[in-house]
C-alpha cells in the first residue's frame, strides 16, 4: 500500500494539469465513502444522449460504490465530497468533453472515457481564486449552463451542466466549501493529509546550521535569540544574525526606528571579502520635522565596519523614488545620505504589489486561452511584465555585483521588506552562492529569505479565501521564480534542479496540500503547530530528487558567481509555465528529455562497468591471471586528463 | 596567418604594445597638449605590420594611426595599429599584445584573422564626418569630404568603426574611396576570387569534400536512386545551356517524356525557359516539382499540357498535382527585403546607449520587423507542402522558380526525409536545389554594384531558410546531425568571397568564368563543402550535434533501449510533461504530430510553425552584442556539456567492451574509435590544450571572444576546458599491443 500511495503522489501535486494519465486503479484505498455525500443522483444519467463509453462507471456507480472511489486516486486524508456523472468539460483547446466530475476536499476530478485514452483533468480546489455560475435556468445554447472556476495558475477551467437535473448548485456549493475552507471556518488541507515520505521535510532548515555554513566571522556578526518569542519583530524569526558589538537593548532602539520593527539583519556573507547582505524595512523617517535616530544611524555604521575591505555602504532602495518619497508622508521614507555618512542610496525601481498583480492579470488575458500569433510580442511587451521581471533581475545584479567586484555591503529595503526585499536578497544571494542552487540550498534559501522572514504566503496567494480581489494579493513569489527560470535559462548548467522543480513549487504554494507556504511569518506557524500537523513540501520533494534534478548540472564548472544578462534579448515568456495549457505552446522534442536520458544512460553503463571490473578482479583473484594479463589501462583514465588540463599545468 | 602574426610580435619584443591609445582618448585636456599626444602617440604606433596575404591578393593602400574602437564602449577603449585595404580584405593590425591575445579565444578561420573583413562581407560602410554628421557611402561614388569614424556593417551581423583622429589626412581620403571601391566592384571580374583563382597552386583539381556538386549526371542519378524513383531521369537537354541559361546543363525530367525539340518548344514557354525540374520523390512515389511561370502563348500551349500530363503522370499514384503558388504564399521578396531591413536596425548598433533605449521596447520592435512573422509563413508553407506530398505530386511555382522555389523545395525535403539533416546531405540539398538551380547568389548578395542596374537591394533569402533550419534545429535538438553553430559558420562563410559555392549566379555563369578565354587557363576555386580551407579538425568538431551523434550510433542507441526499459518504472512516475504528448494526439482539428521521437522515426518533422513559437536566432544576430553577452552561460554551456556526456557514454561503452573481451582472455584492449565531437579533439597537441584553456565560454561561444567589461574577476570566466574537470572521459585511441 505504501508503494501504491506513493506512485499516485508523484502524481498528484506536481500535476495539476490536464493530462491523460492511466487510471491509478491500483489505489487500494481506504475510506469508504457514505452515499449521502454524493451529490448525484444516479437518475440523472438516463439521457438517452449519454455517450456509450460511460455507461460502464454508470453501471460500476450503480452496482457498487466502492468502485467509483477505487477509479479516482486518493491521498491519505482525502474524502470524496461529491460526484456529478454528467458534466461536460469545455476545453479551450479542444471540442467539449462528456464525463464525470468528482469534488474531493482536497481536489477536482474530472475523467471521461469518452475518447480512446481516458482522459483527466486534476485539479486541487487550492489553485481556485473563483468561482462563478455562467448562465441562468433560461440560457439556450448548447454548454451555456454551468460554472466556471478561475484559477490561480494562468487557467479559466469552465464545465457545463444539464439544467434538468439541477445538479450545478450541488457541484458549486461543494467547491465553493472546500476551496475556501478559511472563508467556511474550516482547516485547510494541509492539516489533513497525512503521508509519510520517509524524509522530513522540516528538518531542511536549520537556521544555525545555515549561518555556520555561511561562516559567519564571530568578532563582527553573532547569532542573537532576542527574538525567540518574536517579541522584537513578530514577522521575523526567531533567530536572527546581528554586528557582534550591538546589544540586545540597542537593537530594540534600532528596531523602533524600522516600519514594523523590521531591523537590518545579514542575510548573506562573502566567505571571502565579509561583505554583506542585510536585510530590513524603511526607515520611519517621515513627519515633521524628519525623525532622526542615531542608534540607527550607527548599527549602520557598524554594519559598514563589519567588511573592512570597503568603507563605503550601499543603501538599495527597491522602490521608485517617487514611492519611497511617498511613504515619507507616512512617516516611512529612505536613509539621508547626510545622516548616514559613507552610505550611498540607490533606488533600483521596482513597482509595488498592485503594479506587478495588475501586470499579471494582463499577462493572463494574452496567454490564456489562445494567443495571437501576430501580436504576440507586442502583447506580452504591453503587459510590461518582463520589463518588471528584467528590473528585479537587474536590481539584484547590482546588489550581487557591489557585494562581488567591489566588496562593499549592501543594506536592502523597500517598505516592509517582505516582498521586493526577499526578491532582491534572494537573488542576489542565488547568484553569488552556488550553495543556493543546488535542490536542497534552494530549499534553505526559501525557507530562509521568504519563509523565515515573514514573506505574506496566506495574505499574497490568498490560501483557502473567497477573496478573489483582495487588494493584497500580488504575485510577488512567482516573480521570484520567474526570475529563477530566466537564470537557469542563461546558465544551463549551473543548476541542480530544473523547471519541473521551480513549477511544483509554486504549484504547491497554491494547492494547500503541504505547510510550507501556509501563514505569514513564523510566528504564526509556531503558533499553528504546522511542523507537527502538516506535511513540509521539501518532504516530497527530497524523496525523489532524481524528478527535479537537471541532467546538464556541472557542479565543478559553476562554482562561480553568476551574472546574468538583465536585457529582453535574454529574457523570454516563460511558457513552459504561462502557457503550459496550451497544447500548440509545447515543445516537439523536449530537450530535458533528451538530456535525462543521456544522464540515465550514464549511470546505467557506470554501473557496468563497476560490475565488470568487479567481476574480473574476482575472476583474476580465484584464477590467478594477474601475472599474465596486466590489469587494464583504463582503470584510471581520470588521471590521464587531469594531469594534463587541470589549471595549475597550463 | 598566425605565423607571421607571431613573427612579428617576436621581432618587437619591447612589449610597446601594453600601452593603447585609452590613455590619449580619455585625457580631457587633449587640444592643449595635441603636440605632445602626438609625440607619444608616433612612438607607440608601429609602422612596420605587413598584412598577411592569400594567393593573387594585393595591397592597395594602408593607413597609418587608425584607432579601432572595442564595440559598446562609446568609441572610448580600443587599440591603434595599420589599416589596409587589399583586393580581398580590409584588415587591420596592431602592436597591441592583448589583441593577439583574443585570437585564441574563437573559432580560427585559416584564411583570415579577427581583424580581417573580407570585402564580400561587407554590407554597409557609413562615414561620420566630424560634427558628428554620419552618412552611408553608396557604391561608385567618390568622397572628398574628411573621415572621423568608419563604421563597417558586415553581413555576419558584426560592426566595425575605425578612428582616424591621428591618421594623416591624406591617408584617411584615400583610404576611404578604397573601401568603396573595392568593397564594391562594378563587374563581377573585378571580384577578387578570380585573381584567387589565377594564382591558387592546383593542389588537386574540384572538391575535397564528397558533397555531390550535381555538375555532372551520376550526383542526380545517385540521388534518384537514393529515393527509389523510377518514373523520372536525368535529361541533358540543356548540354551547353542551349535552352535556359539558369538551370544546370542536367537535371530530372518525367522519363520518355518527349523529344528534345518538343521539350524545347515547352520551355520557350516559360519565364527564362526555365522547365519545371524534379526536387525529390517521397517513398510513396509523389514528387516535388518546381516550376516557373508560364506565358500566355496557345499555339504551343499543347507542349505545356504534355508536360504536366508526363508529371501527373509519374506520379505512381497518378493522382491530379496540387500545385501551390508561392507568391501567393510567401512573404514577397519586397517584404522580405524591408524586415531585413528593420531587423539590422536592431543588430547594428554600437552603443550602450542605443542598446538600453531599444531594450525598452524590445519586442514590440522585433515583432515590427516581422522577420519572425516571414520564418514563420515560409515553415508553414513548407509543412503544408510536405503533408500534401504524403497523397500527392505537389508543384510548387514562382515566376522565376529561383527564390523560394529554393527555399520550399529544401524545407520540403528537410521535413521529411532524414538524409537532409545530417550535413552531407544537408549540403548537398543546398548544392542542387540553390546552388545548381540558380539561385542567384552574387545578384542578391549584392556582390557586384552595376551602376548600370538599378536593383542594388540585399535580399535575404538564404538568411531566411538557414534561420527556418534553425527553427527546426531548436524544435527538434537531436533531430539534426550538425549545431547551430554550423549554420551560423556557413552563414558566415556565404560572404568569403573566395568559394565558388556562393559566388554565382548560376552554372552557366560559373562554367563561364572557369574556362575564361581571357586566362587562357582552366580555373579552380574551392567549394565551401570543402571546410577543411578553413577550419581546423578542432574547429569542424563544433559542427556536430552530441544528441545525433547519441541518437545514430548503434552503440548508444542500443544501450539507451536497454536503459529505457530498466527506467520504465520510473517513467511512468515523471508526471506532467511527459504526458504532454499523450494530450495533444487527442487534440482534435490539429494536425500536430507532437510526439518527437516517433516524427523522427517517421520521418516526417511537424514543427510548430505559428509565429509565436519562433524565436530569434540569438547566436548569428546578438553574437557580436557585448552586453547581450551571457559570460559563462548561454546555449554553448548546454551544449558543451551535452557533449562530455555523450563522450563520457562512448567511453563507457568502450570500457565494457574492453572489459568484456579482457575477460575473455583476450590480451589486446580496443582501440576507441574517435567521435566528432569536441571533447574527442586528440588532447596532446598544444593547439588543442591552448584552444580549450583560453577559450572562455559566452553565449557567444565560439564566436566572440569574451570582451572585458567593467567586471575583470577571472572568476567569472570559465574556460572551457573546465567541462573535462570530472569526467570520466578516456583518451586511450591508440592500439595498443602490450
Amino acid at each position: 500500500m505504501e508503494g501504491n500511495d506513493k506512485d499516485t503522489l508523484a502524481v498528484a501535486p506536481g500535476a495539476s494539469t490536464d493530462s491523460i494519465s492511466e487510471p491509478s486503479s491500483t489505489n487500494s484505498s481506504k475510506e469508504s465513502v457514505s452515499p449521502s455525500k454524493s451529490i448525484c443522483s444516479t437518475s440523472s444519467n438516463s439521457s438517452g444522449e449519454q455517450p456509450a463509453a460511460t455507461e460502464p462507471t454508470k453501471v460500476s456507480f450503480e452496482s457498487s460504490k466502492v468502485t467509483v472511489t477505487e477509479e479516482i486516486p486518493l491521498l491519505p486524508g482525502e474524502k470524496v465530497q461529491g460526484i456529478d456523472e454528467n458534466v461536460t468539460y469545455l476545453c479551450p483547446y479542444n471540442r467539449p468533453i462528456k464525463g464525470t466530475l468528482t469534488v474531493t476536499n482536497y481536489k477536482l476530478y474530472f475523467k471521461s472515457v469518452e475518447r480512446e485514452s481516458p482522459f483527466v483533468l486534476d485539479v486541487p480546489l487550492g489553485v481556485i481564486s473563483k468561482i462563478e455560475k455562467i448562465g441562468g435556468a433560461t440560457s439556450r445554447g448548447e454548454n451555456a449552463y454551468g460554472i466556471d472556476l478561475l484559477c490561480k495558475d494562468m487557467r479559466n477551467i469552465r464545465f457545463a451542466h444539464r439544467q434538468e437535473n439541477h445538479s450545478r448548485r450541488q457541484v458549486f456549493e461543494k467547491i465553493q466549501q472546500f476551496a475556501f475552507p478559511i472563508t467556511n471556518k474550516q482547516q485547510l488541507f494541509a492539516f489533513e493529509f497525512k503521508e509519510d515520505y520517509g524524509i522530513d521535510g522540516w528538518k531542511v532548515y536549520n537556521p544555525e546550521e545555515e549561518y555556520k555554513r555561511q561562516g559567519l566571522p564571530p568578532e563582527s556578526w553573532r547569532i542573537t535569540k532576542v527574538n525567540e518569542k518574536y517579541e522584537l519583530c513578530d514577522t521575523y524569526p526567531s533567530v536572527l544574525v546581528v554586528p557582534a558589538s550591538v546589544s540586545d537593548e540597542d537593537l530594540k532602539q534600532v528596531a523602533s526606528h524600522r516600519s514594523r520593527n523590521r531591523l537590518p539583519v545579514l542575510s548573506w556573507i562573502h566567505p571571502e571579502s565579509q561583505a554583506t547582505i542585510t536585510r530590513s524595512a524603511q526607515p520611519l523617517v517621515g513627519g515633521a520635522p524628519l525623525r532622526r535616530n542615531r542608534q540607527d544611524e550607527h548599527y549602520i555604521q557598524t554594519i559598514m565596519d563589519a567588511n573592512a575591505q570597503s568603507h563605503k555602504l550601499y543603501i538599495m532602495d527597491a522602490r521608485p523614488l517617487v514611492n519611497a518619497l511617498a511613504n515619507m508622508a507616512k512617516g516611512g521614507g529612505y536613509e539621508r545620505e547626510e545622516w548616514y555618512t559613507n552610505a550611498e542610496i540607490a533606488f533600483l525601481d521596482i513597482h509595488n504589489i498592485h503594479v506587478m498583480k495588475d501586470s499579471l492579470r494582463k499577462l493572463r488575458e494574452v496567454v490564456f486561452p489562445t494567443i495571437d500569433d501576430s501580436k504576440w510580442l507586442s502583447n506580452i511587451e504591453a503587459t510590461h511584465w518582463l520589463d518588471h521581471i528584467k528590473q528585479i533581475l537587474a536590481g539584484a545584479l547590482r546588489v550581487a555585483d557591489k557585494v562581488e567586484s567591489a566588496k562593499t555591503s549592501v543594506l536592502v529595503h523597500c517598505s516592509d521588506g517582505w516582498d521586493r526585499t526577499a526578491q532582491l536578497t534572494s537573488l542576489a544571494s542565488l547568484m553569488l552562492d552556488p550553495y543556493y542552487r543546488t535542490i536542497k540550498g534552494f530549499e534553505v534559501l526559501i525557507e530562509k529569505e521568504w519563509l523565515s522572514f515573514g514573506h505574506k504566503f496566506a495574505q499574497r496567494v490568498g490560501h483557502g479565501e473567497d477573496r478573489h480581489s483582495d487588494t493584497d494579493r500580488s504575485p510577488v513569489f512567482l516573480q521570484f521564480m520567474d526570475c529563477v527560470w530566466q537564470m537557469t535559462q542563461q546558465f544551463p548548467n549551473a543548476f541542480e534542479f530544473n523547471e519541473h522543480f521551480l513549477i511544483t513549487i509554486i504549484d504547491n504554494a497554491y494547492s494547500c496540500l503541504f505547510g510550507t507556504f501556509l501563514c505569514n511569518c513564523d510566528q504564526q506557524r509556531t503558533e499553528k503547530g504546522l511542523k507537527q500537523k502538516t506535511v513540509s513540501l521539501w518532504s516530497f520533494v527530497n524523496c525523489q530528487v532524481e524528478e527535479f534534478t537537471n541532467p546538464l548540472y556541472a557542479a565543478t564548472l559553476q562554482q562561480h558567481v553568476l551574472f546574468p544578462v538583465a536585457s529582453l534579448r535574454r529574457i523570454e515568456l516563460w511558457t513552459g509555465y504561462y502557457c503550459r495549457w496550451n497544447p500548440r505552446m509545447r515543445p516537439q522534442e523536449p530537450i530535458h528529455l533528451r538530456n535525462k536520458e543521456l544522464l540515465i544512460l550514464k549511470a546505467q553503463l557506470q554501473k557496468k562497468v563497476d560490475e565488470l571490473l568487479k567481476e574480473l578482479e574476482n575472476k583474476k583473484a580465484k584464477g590467478k591471471l594477474a601475472s599474465q594479463n596486466s590489469p587494464p589501462r583504463i582503470s584510471s583514465p581520470i588521471n590521464l586528463h587531469n594531469g594534463l588540463l587541470s589549471p595549475k599545468n597550463m | 596567418m598566425t605565423s607571421s602574426f607571431i613573427s612579428y610580435l617576436s621581432r618587437n619584443e619591447k612589449e610597446a604594445g601594453r600601452e593603447t591609445f585609452k590613455s590619449y582618448v580619455d585625457n580631457p585636456d587633449e587640444d592643449e597638449n595635441d603636440e605632445e599626444i602626438k609625440k607619444r602617440a608616433s612612438s607607440f604606433f608601429q609602422n612596420d605590420l605587413n598584412p598577411h596575404l592569400l594567393p593573387g591578393e594585393k595591397t592597395v593602400t594602408e593607413a597609418d594611426s587608425v584607432l579601432c574602437f572595442v564595440p559598446f564602449t562609446e568609441k572610448k577603449q580600443g587599440i591603434s595599429g595599420k589599416l589596409f585595404i587589399t583586393n580581398f580584405k580590409l584588415t587591420f593590425l596592431t602592436g597591441d599584445r592583448s589583441s593577439y591575445d583574443q585570437q585564441n579565444r574563437r573559432q580560427r578561420n585559416k584564411l583570415i584573422d579577427d581583424g580581417d573583413i573580407p570585402l564580400t562581407n561587407i554590407e554597409s560602410i557609413y562615414q561620420v564626418v566630424s560634427g558628428g554628421k554620419r552618412k552611408k557611402l553608396l557604391p561608385n561614388t567618390t568622397v572628398s569630404t574628411l573621415t572621423k569614424y568608419l563604421e563597417i556593417h558586415c553581413k555576419d551581423f558584426r560592426t566595425h568603426v575605425f578612428g582616424f583622429k591621428f591618421t594623416p589626412k591624406d591617408q584617411i581620403k584615400k583610404i576611404t574611396n578604397a573601401v568603396i571601391h573595392y568593397a564594391f566592384p562594378s563587374k563581377s571580374w573585378l571580384l577578387y576570387a578570380y585573381e584567387y583563382a589565377k594564382n591558387l597552386q592546383p593542389t588537386g583539381n574540384g572538391t575535397v569534400s564528397n558533397t555531390p556538386l550535381y555538375s555532372n549526371a551520376d550526383d542526380w542519378e545517385r540521388e534518384l536512386n537514393r529515393c527509389g524513383c523510377t518514373k523520372w531521369n536525368v535529361c541533358d537537354v540543356n548540354r551547353g545551356y542551349c535552352v535556359s541559361q539558369s538551370m544546370p546543363e542536367r537535371f530530372v525530367l518525367p522519363m520518355n517524356l518527349m523529344s528534345y525539340d518538343e521539350l524545347m518548344k515547352a520551355a520557350s514557354q516559360f519565364n527564362e525557359n526555365r522547365l519545371p525540374a524534379w526536387c525529390y520523390t517521397h517513398t510513396n512515389g509523389a514528387s516535388l516539382v518546381r516550376m516557373a511561370e508560364m506565358y500566355a502563348e496557345s499555339e504551343l500551349a499543347d507542349y505545356v499540357g504534355n508536360l504536366k500530363t508526363a508529371i501527373q503522370l509519374a506520379d505512381v499514384n497518378k493522382g491530379y498535382p496540387v500545385e501551390m503558388d508561392l507568391t501567393k504564399l510567401c512573404p514577397s521578396l519586397k517584404d522580405v527585403q524591408a524586415s531585413y531591413e528593420r531587423l539590422k536596425e536592431l543588430i547594428f548598433i554600437d552603443s550602450g546607449k542605443d542598446f538600453a533605449v531599444q531594450d525598452i521596447s524590445w519586442f514590440s520592435s522585433l515583432e515590427g520587423t516581422k522577420w519572425l512573422t516571414c520564418v514563420s509563413q515560409c515553415l508553414k508553407v513548407a509543412c503544408d507542402a510536405a503533408k500534401h506530398l504524403e497523397n500527392h505530386t505537389v508543384i510548387i511555382k514562382e515566376p522565376d522558380s529561383r527564390h523560394y522555389c529554393c527555399l520550399i523545395s529544401s524545407l520540403v525535403q528537410i521535413l521529411l526525409d532524414r538524409h537532409f539533416r545530417t550535413r552531407l546531405g544537408f549540403q548537398s540539398l543546398i548544392q542542387r536545389e540553390w546552388v545548381a538551380m540558380g539561385y542567384p547568389f552574387q545578384r542578391e548578395g549584392c556582390l557586384v554594384q552595376d551602376s548600370s542596374k538599378s536593383n542594388t537591394e540585399y535580399i535575404p533569402l538564404f538568411l531566411l531558410f538557414l534561420d527556418c533550419v534553425w527553427q527546426l534545429t531548436q524544435q527538434y535538438p537531436s533531430g539534426f546531425a550538425f549545431s547551430e553553430t554550423y549554420l551560423v559558420t556557413l552563414w558566415d562563410s556565404v560572404h568569403m568571397g573566395i568559394f565558388e559555392t556562393f559566388l554565382f549566379d548560376c552554372c552557366h555563369q560559373r562554367s563561364r568564368y572557369h574556362i575564361d578565354a581571357r586566362w587562357q587557363q582552366r580555373l579552380f576555386l574551392p567549394s565551401t563543402w570543402d571546410w577543411n580551407v578553413q577550419f581546423s579538425d578542432d574547429d569542424q568538431s563544433f559542427f556536430n550535434n552530441p544528441l545525433y551523434v547519441m541518437k545514430t550510433n548503434p552503440d548508444v542507441n542500443e544501450a539507451l533501449n536497454k536503459a529505457k526499459y530498466l527506467q520504465s518504472s520510473l517513467r511512468s512516475k515523471i508526471p506532467t510533461q511527459e504526458l504532454y504528448s499523450y494530450e495533444l494526439q487527442n487534440l482534435e482539428g490539429s494536425n500536430l504530430c507532437i510526439d518527437g521521437t516517433k516524427s523522427l522515426k517517421g520521418y516526417r518533422l511537424t514543427p510548430l510553425t505559428g509565429a509565436a513559437c519562433m524565436k530569434l536566432w540569438t547566436q548569428c544576430y546578438l553574437r557580436w552584442q557585448t552586453p547581450a553577452q551571457i559570460i559563462g552561460g548561454g546555449n554553448p554551456s548546454q551544449y558543451l556539456q551535452q557533449c562530455v556526456m555523450v563522450e563520457e557514454i562512448l567511453c563507457l561503452l568502450h570500457k565494457i567492451e574492453a572489459l568484456k573481451k579482457n575477460s575473455a582472455k583476450s590480451a589486446n584492449s580496443l582501440a576507441r574509435t574517435r567521435s566528432d565531437l569536441v571533447f574527442s579533439m586528440a588532447l596532446d597537441t598544444p593547439r588543442t590544450t591552448e584552444l580549450l584553456a583560453n577559450t572562455y565560454l559566452s553565449s557567444s561561444f565560439p564566436f566572440s571572444s569574451v570582451q572585458r567589461l567593467s567586471r575583470e574577476e577571472k572568476s567569472v570566466f570559465t574556460p572551457i576546458s573546465l567541462f573535462l574537470e570530472h569526467s570520466t572521459i578516456d583518451y586511450d585511441y591508440s592500439n595498443d599491443d602490450d
